[in-house]
């Protein structure tokens, strides 16, 4: 991980960044339970999934539910290999910019950063 | 100049707020791992029965019961997996010692009740195999105490 941490234009959007902070302490989080976590709509959970997981930062996986009687599924989220390292790039950046350190700019993150959040 | 930027907003308000966020959402994820009431005495029985073997007659019955609580234990994880709605598999080091403890004990245990029974006193296998149910209950939930202290306090 560089010392001073990499901007994610994609993980600093501030619902995103709640997502992937929620999803890097477990192995695997129920869709549910996420979006009772966050106190959001499914819509909105959804919409920020989609761009988590198009970018390869997330990935999502359904199993059957034996506690439904109807074809509900458990849909588990989990971030990938890439998205750990993108989260916690970020992360670092983060406590650097909070610490007071300069972030040396890369070519996505002066949008991130200087973007009203 | 681009870096200053980036400086200028070093310490403000609004980075460590993000940050107090994401420990408040752990905070609130760590309230829903809490254990299920059957989640510690499920592995408790399954090192009873396991701890309790020598008083059945047979010499297979042994390896039937580890069979068996070994899918028992699969099958507890799976449930409780549904129940919370949260995966994690990873030990840390406190919860390997207490892991590779109610091994330990286990075997201590199994010992006692195979030395009970070789000297006829299959009733009183039953015994260890309570202190196996205890001790298994109260090393499960610490484990997942540990489990839930590790999750609030990730980085």
């Amino acid at each position: 991980m560089p010392d001073n941490g990499v901007f994610n234009e994609i993980v600093h959007e501030p619902m995103r960044l709640r997502i992937c902070g929620l999803l890097r302490s477990v192995d695997e989080l129920d869709f549910a339970l996420l979006r009772d976590t966050l106190e959001v709509s499914d819509a909105t959970l959804s919409k920020h999934l989609k761009a988590l997981i198009t970018a390869g930062l997330a990935s999502s996986t359904k199993t059957a539910s034996a506690s439904r009687a109807d074809s509900r599924r458990i849909t588990w989220l989990r971030l990938t290999k890439t998205g750990r390292s993108a989260f916690d790039d970020h992360i670092n950046a983060l406590r650097k910019i909070a610490a007071g350190y300069d972030i040396p700019p890369t070519p996505s993150s002066h949008s991130a950063v200087t973007s009203e959040h | 100049m681009e870096n200053n930027k980036v400086s200028d907003e070093s310490g403000n308000p609004r980075v460590l707020q993000v940050l107090d966020e994401l420990r408040s959402d752990r905070e609130r994820l760590a309230e829903h791992l809490r254990a299920p009431k059957w989640l510690a005495p499920g592995f408790g029985l399954i090192a009873a029965a396991y701890v309790s073997t020598p008083a059945f007659p047979g010499e297979q019955i042994g390896d039937v019961v580890l069979v068996v609580a070994l899918g028992a234990s699969i099958l507890l994880i799976s449930n409780y997996r549904r129940a919370t709605g949260i995966k994690i598999s990873r030990f840390g080091a406190r919860e390997w010692v207490m892991f590779a403890a109610s091994v330990l004990s286990s075997w201590v245990l199994l010992s006692v009740s195979l030395g009970l029974a070789a000297t006829g006193l299959h009733g009183w296998v039953a015994a260890p195999a309570f202190a196996a149910f205890a001790l298994m209950t109260w090393l499960a939930s610490v484990i997942y105490s540990s489990m839930r202290e590790r999750l609030l306090h990730a980085r």
